[in-house]
């Protein structure tokens, strides 16, 4: 053995057989051991960092199978469950981070399990209460002697017939109380917990009062774009006529033409009343500048029948001013158009305490106002609600009609 | 006259600038937002030339809510005798209100429509009267005013029809010649109205402008 070297990736300078005395076997088990053993580890490995990760993914499937889960549940006759995530995506780690999500996690694990025995015990039902039942079909084939049963004549296939029928009966039971039992895990794990329907729930009327403000911010900007733009330019076309109209008045003047500039001017002058009243009907700046009272007197010293106006309110949030402003026109508009009134009156108080407006409309009309779909009222009620407030409308038959409006909010230091 | 003007459309302020060399006014300085209007006049009147009119825009920088107005208030409030022409676009009569309840001293005060810029004989006759210590209501906003209903019989409904155009002819600061000439009746009808009118209205009779302010704060607080 001495002095024999062996040289690693090369076949060995002496006589074949004398490997077998060597040291060179036993080397190569301890290798090809160790490998086997570091192999398995390394699969081991492999197994458990996929089985690991497709944990770590099972709460993004939910994504897909809870929604499924949901909707399967409707085989049951129960009724569509909401989803109890929260509305707005915030992401994988939002996601990861709702409680909902590991309650579907558990349920979508479980759900390995329990399907697995959903078919074990399918199985185990319906096959033997198949092969019971069709065994006289069975014997009429000649199938039953292939498996071995010697039957002469059919009649003893009936009774097993027989306790088919009994098995399929009890199996009934058995399904129906599984599932049963499966579905109220289900409903348990998969819909939303009540302070998930109360988070949500904000969320809408944040969501809700995010667009009348962005909708209120909006008509401000048209308002304020049409009075930076069209308005000046009105304003600038007019002086320019009038400039003109000046020139033309000279001793050598031409009639006709001035007179045509004279016009042309009228008709500026036409066009900036037109398009005041439009942007009044946008966004009355009366009512950024001045507030609630303010303004409501001024559209009420506009209306063609008799409005009294007695209103006590601070500086309100813009969305609300804006609001209660709209609920108003249209309340006496309605009074104007419909309600042959000869007299209305508006009322308007804040109080402090509980922090709300209530304002009054009444007029001594006919009556017969009522929230039509896509009316001035319905929408206005909508636009009231936005701000948790409510708008009714009292008018019986004769009259006359009350409109109330209640919204709470916050007095504004302006 | 010397007329510091305010007006932040760029367009429209050189329109008027325009307007008033045309007339034979001097344009002391010409402005885009309401810090530099207070600014121009302390400026002005600091270098010994102080102006005799601003005419200023409402609704201007840096709040584009009614600066220019609340500006033009304060710098009257500093120089009792600056005279104060606004120029704007809203008929509410809130802010007619807020220029003439809050001003005061013997400087004339005016509020225009700038529907009226256009007419530009009788624009440059309210700034002459502004100019002179007179008080100008646009036409449309004192017949807004006047036209309000109030149920129940506000005190308009004191006043015979011809009282109260005469009533409407006084609130755009017209002296009694000119609405006798307006009404083709003698000065002395007009006076007879007047003294009507303040007897149905429990005013006392006072002159010059005063009796416009004393008309409106009453229309307003009554209406």
């Amino acid at each position: 053995m001495a002095g024999i070297r062996v040289s690693p990736g090369q076949a060995p300078a002496w006589a074949p057989w004398r490997l077998v005395f060597s040291a060179r076997p036993w080397r190569s088990v301890a290798y090809l051991g160790t490998g086997a053993l570091v192999g398995f580890g390394v699969l081991l490995c492999v197994v458990f960092t996929v089985v690991a990760f497709s944990v770590l993914l099972v709460p993004l499937w939910v994504l897909v199978v809870a929604p499924l889960e949901r909707h399967r549940l409707r085989l049951l006759g129960h009724p569509l469950l909401h989803s109890p995530h929260a509305a707005s995506a915030s992401g994988v780690r939002g996601w990861l981070r709702e409680p909902a999500t590991w309650r579907e996690t558990a349920w979508c694990l479980l759900l390995a399990l329990l399907g697995l025995g959903n078919a074990v015990v399918l199985m185990g039902t319906v096959v033997p209460a198949g092969l019971l039942l069709g065994s006289p079909l069975l014997y009429a084939l000649g199938l039953l002697d292939d498996a071995g049963i010697s039957a002469t004549s059919w009649w003893p296939t009936l009774p097993l017939a027989g306790a088919g029928v009994l098995t399929l009966v009890a199996a009934c039971y058995v399904w129906t109380a599984l599932a049963a039992a499966e579905a109220a895990l289900a409903r348990t794990l998969l819909s939303p917990r009540e302070e998930e329907l109360e988070s949500r729930l904000a969320e809408v009327v944040r969501s809700r009062i995010t667009l009348a403000d962005a909708f209120e911010h909006e008509r401000r900007r048209i308002e304020r774009d049409l009075h930076d733009g069209a308005q000046e330019r009105l304003v600038a076309l007019s002086l320019t006529l009038g400039l003109a109209e000046l020139e033309l008045a000279g001793p050598e003047s031409r009639p006709t033409a001035r007179e045509l500039v004279a016009r042309a001017r009228a008709q500026a002058e036409e066009a900036m009343v037109a398009l005041r009243a439009t942007v009044r009907g946008i966004h009355p700046q009366v009512l950024t500048d001045h507030g609630l009272a303010e303004a409501v007197r001024e559209v009420a010293g506009r209306s063609p029948v008799p409005v009294a106006v007695d209103l006590d309110v601070p500086r309100l949030p813009a969305g609300v001013e804006s609001a209660a402003y709209f609920a108003v026109t249209e309340a006496l508009t309605n009074a104007a158009r419909h309600s042959g009134a000869a007299r209305a009156e508006v009322t308007g108080r804040y109080s402090a305490e509980d922090g709300r407006l209530t304002l009054v409309m009444r007029d001594d009309g006919r009556g017969g106002a009522r929230f039509a779909d896509g009316g001035g009222l319905a929408g206005l009620r909508e636009r009231v609600g936005v701000y948790g407030g409510s708008l009714a409308v009292d008018s019986p038959p004769g009259g006359p009609t009350v409109v109330t409006v209640v919204v709470p909010c916050a007095r504004e230091g302006r | 006259m010397r007329v510091v003007l305010a007006e932040d459309s760029v367009l429209l302020r050189e329109g008027l600038a325009g307007l008033l060399a045309r007339f034979g006014h001097e344009v002391a300085a010409s402005v885009g937002d309401a810090e530099a209007l207070v600014r121009a006049v302390e400026g002005l009147t600091a270098a010994g030339g102080p102006p005799d009119v601003v005419v200023t825009d409402v609704r201007m920088p840096p709040g584009h809510a009614d600066d220019g107005l609340v500006a033009a208030v304060e710098l009257r409030r500093r120089h009792p005798g600056l005279g104060i022409l606004v120029l704007s676009q809203y008929i509410a009569d809130a802010y007619a209100a807020e220029l003439i309840e809050r001003t005061s001293g013997p400087g004339g005060v005016g509020y225009l429509l700038k529907d009226r810029i256009g007419r530009l004989t009788e624009f440059a006759a309210a700034l002459d009267a502004v100019a002179g210590g007179g008080v100008v209501i646009d036409p449309e906003v004192v017949r807004h005013l006047l036209t309000r209903r109030a149920p129940g019989g506000g005190p308009l409904d004191r006043l015979t029809p011809r009282e109260r155009q005469v009533l409407a002819l006084m609130a755009e600061g017209r002296a009694n010649a000119e609405i006798a000439e307006h009404l083709v009746v003698t000065e002395h009808a007009v006076a007879k109205h007047i003294g009507n009118i303040f007897a149905k209205l429990d005013l006392s009779p006072a002159e010059g402008h005063r009796r416009v302010r004393a008309v409106l704060a009453y229309l307003r607080l009554r209406s």
